[in-house]
């Protein structure tokens, strides 16, 4: 027993202190749980209110932004889209905007670096990419505008469309570049992932013609002819590339029936003339060809009804000219025509092939040697020098094709 | 019975304490958490409330608003909220080291309420060292409700520092580090515990309310060519330059505007509104406020050079202006505006003139932020990390520490007193320099071994042999007499009294061995590394303290000695 004389007796609640300490921190800590969850109601309450007006300024900002796009005013865009942003600071839609404002505003860098960061959080976003490849291929990166192109090619997007779209824009893109057997590999590959409508069997049919792949194009075009018969796409694209090859009969084949469809159809009609015109050519020129393919009895009357027309040129351009100033050239060819109408040309021995060969040179030789001196030939002149120049592969690039 | 209650009874306060230590920095940073983010949309809400939602340059709201409402926060910060003034460090400082972690709950919503109001007004300050504060003050004021002992108290205040900078920044690494570097200056287990519990809370509850994505969003970066790294040390330097301009600035208009008739004063932070809102109505806005959309625009490449260094000069004249005029707002902010502009001026000119050795804007914006940081406030590691968490990119990593440590480095030479430090001074008050301590060299044992001098004995030795082998005394003393190694590989230093004891008991006996006869008590053990004052709570038992090898505890290495020890502290002018 305590002797101090102290009123509290020291034996009996020796728990009582550390009791009465256990009963404080509880209050103690019931009640900071209290003012915890206080505090939190409150400051939950206060951020949904500030967060909801906040969403309404960014929105506001994200029409007048997306408005300005479409004007074509993209620092308006820019300045309305950074407000927005400043108000929904991790929105992508609004750094995908703002990215797109300030690429369409020049701002190349500060766009990338956008698009940049967007694509490390999101690296197989289609669109992200796209807009990458097209940024590098603005600063003539090409390295790096093929890798972001790829990177879109392969990466996610809504719908087929505009996967098919963005594989046509980098195939596009490759032949600017002049990268034809990428570009070819590209658009076979998405051609054959693309679902085969007439729409993109043309589409791919004219990409894959401008990546100098005729073969597969025209594989395309049938393809698309195959699937609408009477589609007059298809029907002139393959009658100019018949016609580009230098396979006029069948050119002139299609050339007529895209013509006729032309006539038929309003809309098509300014169109008519024109491929009215190229068929007749086509046929002419089919009427003059001097291809070693035709059977020898139809070659040799092709090759006499040519020497007429080459031979009434060659005497026109002679007539025209002075005497003293024609050239040994035209005076050398004067001499082989009177040469070969006494062997070459005579009777049955142009039914021989290297007779015909010889005048078939002949021909092209007068029409290439007149067209100088006495100007552009017309006509059948010209046509027979389309030919001559397709013989000898000095034809411009678009005829070659 | 009572010799066993007497410790119980004195280990329940001290145990509850600890308990109660731990479990409230959780409800500390929580509670800080919550504040600082009303405090960031108080910030807001001022600014779209006072300034519009779209502030731009010409708009004579950006004259009018900053005045007004400086007049407004200086009156209130004159006859109501007097001790708001400042950033907010220096105060939390000033409650550890002289008010015993006081912070009066009146200074906590004068804090809240005139810094949001001013920052969102425009006045060029930041949001981060009032969080600072205001965490400072709930965790004083919670520890003073529950009756921590003093000692607590005053150890809480930095806890609720560390939960308002993290909640404030969203970087719990950064805010720990920071109150580490600047505010304690030391940390102990028990003390890192309970700050990284706080700002670990104040961290969970921010993102729960803003999201757990980094303040800034920069592409990742890579170094294309080792090269690159020259133009971060230009960084480096340039940092290192621009913290010393913004600290003379700081320095010499500050105390300049203190010294003014208390009308004058008055009149200071409208003052500072007008000329602030000035540089924004003439086509500078950026500069007004805390600048986090500038820095992020910045980020992006988006201003040319001229801008750029326009708004880094612009950016030190309007903080001069507004934190000098003793409007309450922070430093953090505008130092990493000037950073990221700083550095995004560095890396476009970069860009410019060597484009082969430059990297993104984005890059040099960034490590221009950690640079200002570590020049200007002197926290180098917390500028490191701080660098890291806003961007959540660790990509930037070696230039951040290669800029950070020019800058830092050549901030000191060019400026040997840290900004906290000049402006603690220039309110009179004397703390302890958080640099100067890290740059203390503490002395240790092995700077005042001595060689021991006497005979060294085996404890197994008969007491016949040991008389043998040390002199016999006439008049002992407490001098040393002989080492002893024990049987158990410690050392036992015997006075000349202790061996005229033992001698006296072996008399009988010369065959028993000397340890036998020495007391059971040991010396405690050190070793050379230790500091040297680890030594001095031991002199009063023992006047000699052998030192013992790392490796091998039989191995002597020397002994040491009160005398000793003082001779070396003052030879060293500690």
């Amino acid at each position: 027993m305590d002797n101090s004389g102290s009123a509290v007796p020291r034996n009996i609640p020796a728990a009582s202190p550390v009791r009465s300490v256990l009963l404080k921190d509880s209050v103690t800590f019931f009640v900071l749980l209290a003012t915890t969850i206080g505090l939190y109601l409150l400051t939950s309450f206060l951020f949904r209110s500030f967060e909801a007006r906040r969403q309404t300024l960014a929105k506001e900002y994200v029409v007048r932004g997306q408005t300005a796009l479409r004007q074509s005013l993209p620092t308006d865009a820019v300045a309305a889209l950074r407000i927005a942003n400043s108000y929904a600071l991790d929105e992508r839609n609004i750094h995908l905007l703002l990215a797109e404002a300030l690429a369409a505003s020049g701002q190349t860098d500060e766009a990338a670096n956008y698009f940049l960061s967007l694509r490390e959080t999101e690296p197989g976003n289609g669109l992200i990419n796209l807009q990458l490849a097209r940024l590098a291929r603005n600063k003539s990166n090409r390295q790096q505008a093929i890798h972001y192109y790829r990177s879109a090619v392969l990466g996610t997007w809504q719908n087929a469309e505009q996967r098919q779209q963005v594989d046509l824009e980098f195939a596009g893109y490759l032949i600017e570049s002049k990268e034809l057997a990428s570009a070819r590999a590209e658009l076979l590959v998405a051609a054959a992932n693309s679902r085969e409508t007439v729409a993109s069997d043309l589409l791919f049919g004219d990409h894959l013609l401008a990546a100098q792949d005729t073969a597969d194009a025209m594989t395309y075009y049938r393809k698309a002819l195959t699937l609408d018969p009477d589609n007059f796409n298809a029907q002139q694209q393959i009658g100019r590339v018949l016609y580009d090859l230098g396979d006029y009969k069948n050119a002139a084949k299609y050339l007529h029936f895209a013509a006729k469809i032309a006539q038929k159809n309003a809309h098509l009609s300014p169109r008519y003339p024109e491929l009215n015109a190229l068929a007749e050519k086509a046929d002419r020129l089919a009427d003059l060809s001097l291809s070693r393919d035709l059977p020898g009895r139809e070659r040799a009357h092709h090759i006499l009804t040519a020497a007429k027309i080459a031979k009434a040129r060659l005497a026109a351009c002679m007539a025209s000219s002075d005497q003293n100033k024609q050239s040994a050239a035209l005076q050398s060819l004067d001499k082989a025509w009177t040469d070969a109408g006494k062997a070459q040309l005579r009777g049955k021995a142009i039914d021989e092939g290297a007779n015909q060969d010889f005048a078939m040179q002949l021909i092209f030789d007068t029409e290439i040697q007149t067209a100088g001196p006495c100007g552009a030939p017309q006509g059948d002149d010209a046509l027979l020098l389309l030919l001559a120049q397709r013989a000898n592969h000095s034809a411009p690039a678009q005829e070659v094709r | 019975m009572k010799e066993h209650e007497q410790p119980k009874a004195a280990a329940t306060p001290q145990m509850r304490e600890e308990r109660l230590f731990l479990l409230l920095s959780i409800f500390i940073g929580v509670i800080s958490g919550l504040l600082v983010v009303s405090f960031r949309m108080a910030i807001e809400w001022s600014s779209v409330l006072l300034l519009g939602p779209a502030p731009a340059a010409h708009q004579v709201l950006l004259i009018v608003i900053p005045a007004v409402v400086g007049l407004g926060v200086s009156l209130l910060t004159y006859f109501v909220f007097p001790g708001v003034r400042g950033s907010g460090v220096n105060q939390t400082k000033a409650a550890l080291y002289i008010h015993n972690g006081y912070i009066s709950f009146r200074t906590v919503v004068g804090k809240f309420l005139l810094s949001s109001i001013a920052i969102g007004s425009g006045h060029s300050l930041g949001p981060e060292d009032p969080s600072l504060q205001i965490g400072a003050g709930v965790a004083s004021l919670v520890g003073r409700k529950v009756k921590l002992s003093r000692e607590r108290l005053r150890l809480f205040a930095p806890v609720g520092a560390a939960a308002g900078l993290a909640a404030a920044f969203n970087a719990p690494i950064s805010a720990i580090l920071f109150v580490i570097e600047e505010v304690i200056g030391k940390w102990s287990a028990g003390m890192l515990g309970s700050i990284v519990l706080a700002a670990v809370s104040s961290v969970v509850v921010a993102r729960w309310f803003w999201g757990a994505q980094p303040m800034f969003h920069v592409p990742a970066t890579t170094l294309r060519d080792p090269r690159e790294l020259l133009a971060y040390c230009v960084l480096g330097v340039a940092g290192g330059v621009a913290s010393l301009f913004f600290a003379k600035a700081l320095g010499w208009l500050r105390p300049m505007l203190r010294r003014q008739p208390r009308w004058v004063q008055i009149l200071q932070p409208p003052l500072a509104g007008l000329l602030v809102g000035g540089i924004g109505f003439f086509g500078l806005p950026q500069v007004m406020g805390a600048g986090y959309g500038t820095i992020d625009q910045a980020m992006h490449g988006q201003f040319a050079l001229k801008i750029l260094i326009l708004l880094t000069i612009f950016k030190i004249v309007a903080t001069t202006l507004s934190f000098s005029s003793g409007t309450p707002g922070g430093m953090f902010a505008p130092t990493l505006f000037i950073g990221a502009m700083l550095g995004a001026s560095v890396g476009t000119f970069e860009k410019m003139f060597f484009p082969h050795l430059a990297g993104s804007t984005a890059s040099y914006a960034l490590v221009g932020m950690g640079v200002l940081f570590a020049a200007f406030l002197r926290v180098p590691l917390t500028s490191v990390f701080m660098v890291l968490e806003v961007s959540g990119n660790y990509s930037i990593i070696v230039p951040v520490i290669l800029a950070n440590t020019i800058a830092y480095l050549l901030a000191r030479s060019l400026q040997k007193e840290p900004i906290f430090e000049v402006l603690t001074h220039q309110d009179g008050l004397y703390l302890p320099s958080m640099e100067e301590q890290r740059e203390e060299a503490q002395l240790r044992l092995e700077d005042a071994l001595e060689i021991a001098g006497v005979p060294v004995l085996r404890g197994s030795e008969w007491a016949g042999n040991a008389r043998r082998a040390v002199p016999s005394i006439a008049n002992p003393t407490d001098a040393l007499a002989c080492i002893v190694l024990c049987s158990d590989g410690e050392w036992y230093p015997v006075t000349q009294k202790e061996m005229a004891t033992v001698f006296a008991t072996a008399a009988a006996d010369d065959n028993i061995a000397i340890e036998r006869l020495l007391p059971a008590e040991r010396p405690p053990v050190l070793f050379p590394d230790q500091s040297l004052s680890s030594a001095l709570p031991h002199f009063k038992r023992w006047p000699v303290l052998p030192i013992s090898n790392r490796a091998e505890r039989g191995f002597l290495e020397g002994i040491v000695t009160l005398d000793g020890v003082l001779r070396r502290y003052q030879r060293s002018g500690l």
